[in-house]
């Protein structure tokens, strides 16, 4: 098994990976990624660091799904430049090949992200300067990273769909399946956007094991094309339908236990969402924080309470965090509770922010975030506290009563709401 | 070595008759595959590579069968096929690096060893950094062989290696082809006559599927002998001439036209016997054949 992985796997994929970045569609795809996550990314009234975010969260994405076609591309190299019969005569095992082809092929769609990370980092470097005073320090790159990420994941998913079709089937089939995908995608908006996303780093587990499944089965279809299947031999496609059958069944369970209302409406997410703010009161929530512990608003009764929203997909609402440490760090013993919340379906993207700055005040998030139009109507608690900016922060009394809204960027925020908690708690 | 063909046929869908049930046995030395374009040689070489599946009959090389014992006939098989192409962006040493690796060569020391020998065999070595995408015609062709050589193959298969060369680059081929006998078999097709002369100790005949002769060069050779005729004509009468005899050669002279026929009796004085050659025995085969169907 080493051997193989040694001598003809691994040496395969990186002549396949060789191929790959010398020809021109590599290039030509990570110029059209950029620039698709300019046209998109970039809108009027953003800041620099915002705008690169939007790049290289965009671009990731974009690359994900141009990769289709390129692994599509990849897989039918071999007739493309009549090399087939040449490679089709010599004594290789098929699915080797088609396991060394699709490394060799995912090695450049990862390249090409981390070309894709290293421009944008370059761009928010040049253009967004030193951060807001009272941010802290690691949340722009940590908002690229995690914008990033977010294409990843779809990145080995998509590759591995694309290489196989394209390697299995025949072009317009392939060709077919690919506009589908498209077409469902982009179609699809809540619902079916919902079941495809892959970018939600929570599903890793389930879009790697079917990952894995569709690429294992496509190497046991290739072994039996090739006529060197046999009966004692079944390692492969069984390997194949386990990882399928565990994928797929992580994915109903996903499916059907998430928070989320278009899909399978949480009875809690509902409860929240009915609750206004106009009552004057801070409506109440149940979530996990960044160590997965669930707090409630009610855990802190009597404290003056500050609550913030903002969202890793906002690296200039994400700046708050800092000033909201700094308030965590000058009121926490004076009866003051800070909880921030994150505004966005992957539980870990907010935990990740949290860790990585060191946040000492619980950061929870809602993940019954979904798409929408309006910021209001993204989420349950967004609904309920009538969020139409981020980042947005209010502070109550300790009967968690409403004293104020803000919705200042960076410094101005700490300052409001330093003003704001003098006045509550009457010191001079 | 040894190939026996028992029954071997073709028929593609749509029902076209590539290659008729067909009889062969092949042993040790080069063995040429003669016949006009669409005769089914390709069909053949590429069922003995394993290629395309028979539609009946079969081929056991030393005992292999080609269906069961794919894998193995692979690996005593090198193959070099008519249409081919390489990947553009790669050089020729990655290229063959690259066949190395489908080979099954193992570690990156005997590959790099046996890339060096057939780069040295083709004479191709001071190439081995040059893309492939920037390789003349000729020099594909030679690294097509390279590649063939890679895994010492004791069945080595050439699908119309000339084909489209200049001549300078014909003659190379050839003589590198003519050096790759041995104790190998060496299976190889061409329409091109001059190709089986220069390199062939065994030549089949084959036209519409169908096999016409199987024997060495001398005895097709020897099968117009006495058949073939010299004639000087005047060019007004080409046309006449063609229509009675079948050609197979027209030369200018200064004072005319020379043509090369092929006929068991010529009554006319200026018509003289020639000495064969294996252009002759080819287009005496495959006129014979011509003829018959005609009649049937």
């Amino acid at each position: 098994m080493l051997w193989r992985l040694r001598y003809r796997v691994l040496p395969l994929a990186w002549y396949e990976m060789l191929l790959g970045l010398r020809s021109a569609s590599g290039l030509t795809l990570l110029g059209v990624c950029l620039l698709a996550g300019l046209v998109v990314g970039a809108r009027s009234g953003m800041t620099p660091a915002a705008v690169s975010y939007q790049v290289g969260r965009m671009g990731a994405i974009m690359l994900g799904f141009l990769c289709l076609p390129l692994m599509a591309g990849a897989a039918r190299r071999d007739q493309q430049t009549l090399a087939s019969d040449v490679v089709q005569s010599r004594p290789h095992q098929a699915h080797d090949l088609l396991l060394s082809r699709f490394l060799g092929n995912l090695g450049v769609a990862l390249c090409l992200l981390v070309a894709l990370a290293i421009f944008t980092f370059g761009a928010q470097a040049a253009l967004a300067g030193s951060p807001p005073p009272g941010a802290g320090p690691k949340i722009a790159p940590m908002a690229l990273i995690d914008g990033i990420l977010a294409g990843a994941l779809p990145l080995v998913v998509l590759c591995a769909l694309g290489y196989c079709a394209g390697d299995l089937l025949q072009n317009t089939l392939s060709a077919a399946i690919i506009a589908l995908y498209w077409i469902l995608v982009l179609l699809g908006r809540d619902y079916l956007s919902r079941i495809f996303d892959f970018s939600l780093s929570q599903n890793a587990a389930v879009y790697l094991l079917l990952s894995g499944g569709i690429v294992a089965a496509s190497m046991a279809v290739a072994r039996y094309r090739q006529g060197l299947s046999n009966a004692r031999r079944i390692n492969v496609p069984l390997v194949a339908a386990a990882l399928l059958v565990s994928g797929l069944l992580l994915a109903v369970r996903f499916v059907l236990t998430r928070h989320d209302p278009p899909m399978s409406p949480h009875p809690l997410a509902q409860q929240v969402a009915s609750q206004s703010i106009r009552s004057g009161r801070l409506p109440g929530f149940w979530l996990n924080d960044q160590h997965g512990e669930r707090i409630a608003l009610s855990n802190y009764e009597g404290k003056c309470l500050v609550v913030g929203f903002w969202s890793p997909g906002q690296p200039d609402a994400a700046h708050v965090l800092g000033a909201w440490q700094r308030i965590h760090e000058e009121y926490g013993d004076k009866g003051v509770q800070v909880v921030a919340v994150c505004l966005s379906d992957d539980w870990s993207a907010g935990a990740r922010f949290a860790r990585s700055s060191r946040l000492s005040y619980p950061v929870v998030t809602d993940t019954g975030t979904h798409w929408a139009e309006n910021l209001e109507d993204s989420s349950p608690l967004a609904e309920a506290y009538e969020i139409s900016s981020l980042p947005c922060t209010m502070v109550a009394d300790r009967n968690r009563y409403l004293v104020q809204r803000l919705e200042a960027q960076g410094q101005a925020q700490y300052e409001s709401i330093n003003y704001a908690l003098k006045g509550l708690l009457g010191t001079p | 070595m040894r190939i026996e063909v028992d029954k071997l046929s073709k028929t593609y869908e749509g029902g076209i008759k590539a290659l008729l049930p067909l009889d062969l046995a092949i042993t040790d030395g080069v063995y040429a595959l003669l016949g006009p374009n669409g005769s089914g040689k390709t069909t053949f070489m590429r069922i003995l590579a394993t290629l395309l599946e028979p539609t009946s009959g079969t081929a056991h090389i030393d005992g292999l069968e080609l269906r069961r014992d794919r894998l193995e006939i692979r690996r005593m098989l090198g193959y070099l096929p008519q249409d081919f192409g390489f990947y553009p962006t790669l050089t020729v040493a990655e290229q063959l690096d690259y066949m190395a690796l489908l080979c099954d060569l193992g570690t990156p020391a005997n590959r790099r060893e046996a890339v060096d020998r057939c780069l040295h065999e083709v004479n191709m070595a001071q190439y081995a950094d040059r893309k492939v995408g920037g390789l003349s015609g000729g020099m594909r062709q030679r690294l097509g062989i390279a590649q063939a050589l890679l895994n010492h193959p004791r069945l080595l298969i050439i699908d119309e290696p000339t084909a489209g060369l200049d001549p300078e680059e014909r003659i190379r081929i050839r003589s590198l082809l003519a050096e790759l006998g041995g104790d190998r078999i060496v299976i190889l097709s061409t329409h091109i006559v001059a190709d089986v002369e220069a390199t062939a100790d065994n030549v089949c005949v084959l036209r519409f599927g169908v096999n016409l002769f199987t024997g060495t060069t001398e005895e097709l050779v020897e099968r117009v002998r006495g058949k073939v005729w010299m004639m000087d004509i005047d060019p007004s009468e080409l046309r006449e001439v063609k229509e009675r005899y079948t050609f197979t050669g027209v030369y200018r002279t200064a004072e005319g036209m020379k043509i090369r026929l092929l006929a068991d009796e010529l009554n006319d004085p200026r018509a003289r016997p020639d000495e064969p050659t294996l252009e002759d025995g080819y287009i005496g085969e495959v006129e014979r054949a011509r003829a018959l169907a005609a009649e049937v």
